[in-house]
């Protein structure tokens, strides 16, 4: 069931919200329990069959992370804890990656193994993730909270189960406590249908529309792209990447509201970044909080030297790479988001002994140019169904297939026609509608990505996420949002644009990861 | 939740936001049902409103059906897009040959749409006396394998149903479109379909205007030869036995003959460039084969009840020889074609004129006592077109060469 599709909105949510404060009444864990079954039938109507692996998974690593607690810090403590780990990745590695290594050693070795056809269980990276996260914290002895249906809950909880954002058991179970939270409270209502508004905005009128812009030219079959035809499929993916995940997100964070429970914050206006460690503190900021944590610091982070440090952020940008998807696509991806990491950090060491400095806003507004196109070039392997189709469009943006207007645009462009051939700009039949309008999509998404606030900002007033203690929460200069009737107006007339806009209902891009 | 928060005036904002919501869905539903772009609620049309219904890109099953059932005509066009675009029920031919007729033709379908409007028309007892089927050789191309034939049981006919009503009514592709009518009534060249299902092609004109015939037809060339180059060289399945195409032409034929209605095979006015570059390609032997096909079929029903003609226009004649402008001539407006697929109304109505009994070289009723002499003529016509230097044959080669 899509957020963006009626039976959600029509059925399901309503459904789910007056059954969790009917319930409530009775009782938290009576609400609780209401909720997780809904979260059950939620993920069941996905795919039913794999609810059972959903629910053995969640009972053992319950049962894990209770025995874990009990020997927090100890050996016997960290034995099973290395067994529940290596138990939850031998089940994602199975259902995700048992094809890929097969077809990867059939084409190194030579062999004839059969691929096993697997169908990846929807949300399974998310889910093991979180429960992963679950261990450690238990282990670390900070799980206080061993509710069996709280647990059920904190792992299936609906708006976060299929694609995020990635929860840590210490923020959320102290919410799924709180009395107040099985209250109905027009104050949530309000916020999280506001949100929630947004973030259909972005997933349907925006996003959706870009998908159009995007697919032709990484069709496996597409023609060679010349240079302005590469650039524009390029970077309408990369901006429907980032309104459907950040539309999805902000859906998420809209409908968890309505329950009073507020997740954590997972975009801040990646593409505002100045450079590439930036970036990755603005996009998808739960999974980089996780790959941090669990990931990069222990396998040292930076505290054996450089040269470790440089090798350990490869490897978890690598590691990150391929939890996106099995394939050589996304291996090349995070290498690539690991080498602009590894570059950034002794640029920023070399930077220091430079004596002469750019004015700050010159620098910044470098900075941004140049992070996102790098981020640009990295979105081309991450969404090419193959490397052959990535390599071509990479070579169409850096003018190796040449550089192309449509005819009916260099015939009006006068004088300046001359000037572009000279150049080397050719014009080609056709296509002149389709090119002109993927360019003013771009445009428009770039405007809001680029300068408009983002959901956290225009909504900071009200707290709509859970942000890391050491971000500030930063309100916008204009737009801020508070509950007067000229802005219920404006969402009420967002939210109807976005449920007129739900007639073909699209996956969002996050759930095939 | 900061406590500064809780002394606003949510229920009002709730409120207003909900009232927003379904006041706006409210009037964008009854708005598209007035202007009703596809036809189907029956709304009034309204001068400088929807009078002119524009041509859209989905909902076309039900678009056609409803029309039909509303003219429930006595002549019926069938076909893809050369059919939608070039046989206009009003020709002079059909009216002075008192048809009514409508033009049910969906572009991008074959005979199996074809067969599943026939089913839909004889449920709703309007199935048409006269019936013009223009038959795709490129739909036969390949070989594709059979089916089982539809049912109206299994393929009810189109009906206005929840899905529909999200997708036009609650929709904004739906305001969209009436959107589109609202500018449509003022527009020089609408991109509209007439009440009896005919797509004038209007938009084209101004394409015409900005990019010339010869990027039409190049383009067209070269999507062509693509498409194409992806199928088999086959009419037939790989494992013998009628192609899925033939057993569906055969099933409407077969319907036709049962009702007693007259049927007119159209073989298609393909412009002499497709020809040249199915010959350079090594299709002339399988289009020749199927016309075989097409004739085999045809007279195997038409002993039958039914009366069943074939009409081949897809020869070398002067009209299918008509010259594309040259590259960057926006001026010239072709009589007879908008490229070398698509035929303009003009040539449509002379194919129906030739068929309802007209005079004249153009096109050739084929049947078994003149198939054999005319495909050697066929044969001969294209052989001494692709010997003879020429600015069509150029351009064929160049599109052979540049092909990608």
């Amino acid at each position: 069931m899509l957020f963006n599709s009626y039976s959600f909105l029509l059925a399901y949510l309503p459904i789910t919200v007056f059954g969790f404060f009917f319930f409530g009444r009775f009782g938290k864990l009576a609400g609780a329990t209401w909720l997780a079954a809904c979260s059950l039938f939620f993920y069941a109507w996905w795919d039913y069959r794999y609810l059972f692996l959903l629910l053995t998974s969640i009972c053992g690593n319950y049962y894990a992370g209770g025995y874990i607690s009990r020997h927090a810090g100890v050996a016997r403590g960290r034995r099973v804890l290395t067994l529940a780990v290596a138990a939850n990745l031998l089940l994602l590695g199975y259902y995700k990656y048992a094809d890929f290594f097969l077809s990867s050693a059939n084409a190194v070795l030579g062999t004839e193994w059969p691929i096993l056809g697997i169908v990846l269980p929807i949300g399974i990276s998310f889910f093991t993730f979180t429960q992963i996260a679950f261990l450690a914290d238990a282990y670390a002895g900070k799980v206080t909270e061993y509710r069996f249906v709280y647990y059920v809950l904190f792992v299936t909880y609906f708006p976060h189960l299929i694609a995020g954002p990635v929860l840590h058991h210490k923020e959320m179970m102290p919410q799924f406590d709180l009395a107040g939270n099985y209250r109905p409270q027009l104050a949530n209502f309000a916020v999280g249908a506001t949100i929630f508004a947004i973030g259909l905005a972005k997933k349907v009128l925006i996003a959706d529309n870009l998908a159009g812009y995007a697919a032709p030219v990484f069709a496996p079959g597409a023609a060679v792209p010349s240079l302005f035809i590469a650039w524009g499929g390029a970077l309408a993916y990369t901006f429907q990447l980032y309104f459907d995940f950040s539309g999805y997100s902000d859906m998420a964070i809209g409908l968890s509201r309505i329950f009073g429970v507020r997740l954590p914050l997972n975009f801040n206006s990646p593409y505002k970044s100045c450079n590439i460690t930036e970036f990755w503190r603005r996009w998808h900021m739960t999974l980089s909080r996780f790959l941090r944590d669990y990931l990069y610091i222990p396998l040292g982070g930076n505290r054996y030297g450089q040269f470790r440090r440089q090798s350990n952020l490869m490897a978890t940008m690598v590691l990150g790479g391929l939890w996106h998807g099995a394939g050589w696509n996304f291996v090349i991806w995070g290498g690539l988001h690991g080498a602009y990491l590894v570059i950034n950090h002794a640029w920023r060491d070399f930077a220091q002994s430079i004596p002469v400095t750019l004015p700050p806003r010159i620098a910044a507004v470098l900075g941004v140019a140049f992070t996102f196109v790098c981020v640009v070039f990295a979105w081309v392997y991450f969404r090419a169904p193959d490397l052959a189709t990535a390599n071509r469009i990479v070579l169409g943006m850096t003018g190796g297939w040449g550089a192309a207007l449509p005819d009916g645009m260099m015939s009006r462009i006068g004088p300046l026609k001359d000037t572009l051939e000279s150049l080397g700009v050719h014009s080609f039949l056709g296509g002149g509608a389709s090119f002109v309008e993927t360019w003013v999509w771009i445009v428009v998404a770039a405007a809001i990505a680029f300068i408009a606030p983002n959901t956290q900002e225009i909504m900071g007033r009200f707290e709509p996420a859970l942000i890391e203690d050491r971000q500030p929460q930063k309100l916008a200069k204009h737009f801020v949002w508070q509950p007067s009737r000229r802005h219920a107006v404006a969402i009420g007339l967002l939210l109807a644009l976005g449920i007129l806009a739900l007639s073909r209902p699209t996956e969002f891009l996050y759930f095939q990861f | 939740m900061s406590q500064s928060s809780l002394h606003y005036a949510w229920g009002p904002y709730l409120r207003w936001m909900l009232a927003t919501l379904i006041l706006i869905i409210v009037v964008a539903g009854a708005f598209n049902v007035l202007v009703d772009p596809a036809g189907v609620f029956g709304s009034p049309r309204i001068a400088g409103v929807n009078i002119v219904k524009p041509h859209l890109d989905h909902h076309r099953e039900l678009s056609r059906f409803q029309g039909a059932l509303r003219q429930c005509a006595g002549a019926g066009i069938f076909g893809n897009s050369r059919a939608e675009i070039g046989f206009d029920p009003k020709s002079p031919a059909l009216a002075t040959h008192g048809f009514s007729a409508f033009n049910h033709a969906i572009p991008g379908t074959g005979a199996r749409s074809t067969l599943r409007q026939l089913l839909w028309l004889q449920g709703a007892g309007c199935f048409p006396k006269t019936i013009f089927v223009g038959v795709e050789f490129f739909d036969f191309l390949g070989g594709s394998k059979p089916q089982p034939l539809p049912t109206l049981q299994g393929s009810p006919a189109p009906r206005a149903n929840w899905s529909f009503l999200a997708e036009s009514v609650f929709s904004i592709s739906g305001l969209r479109d009436a959107a589109t009518t609202l500018a449509l009534q003022r527009a020089r060249y609408p991109e509209s379909s007439t009440e009896q299902g005919f797509n004038p092609l209007l938009n084209y004109i101004p394409e015409v205007e900005q990019s010339g015939h010869y990027v039409l037809f190049r383009k067209r060339a070269e999507e062509n030869i693509r498409n194409w180059l992806r199928k088999d060289f086959r009419i037939r399945p790989h494992e013998g036995g009628m192609s899925g195409d033939e057993a569906d032409l055969a099933a409407i034929l077969g319907m036709a003959s049962a009702s007693g209605s007259k049927t007119y095979l159209i073989i298609y006015p393909y412009h002499a460039q497709i020809r040249m570059l199915m010959a350079r390609l090594g299709m002339g032997q399988i289009f020749a084969e199927w016309k075989r096909l097409v004739v085999a079929s045809a007279e195997r029903y038409g002993r039958l009840n039914g009366d069943v003609e074939v009409w081949d226009f897809s020869v070398i004649s002067p009209e299918t020889l008509e010259a594309i402008p040259a590259k960057g001539d926006r001026q010239t407006h072709l009589a007879y074609y908008w490229e070398a697929g698509h035929f303009k109304k003009a040539l449509g109505d002379r194919v129906m004129e030739r068929v309802l009994g007209g005079t004249g070289d153009f096109g050739i009723k084929l049947d078994s006592g003149n198939l054999d002499a005319w495909l050697e003529e066929d044969q001969r016509r294209i052989t001494a077109l692709l010997a003879t230097p020429s600015p069509l044959l150029r351009e064929v080669e160049d599109l052979l060469a540049t092909r990608k």
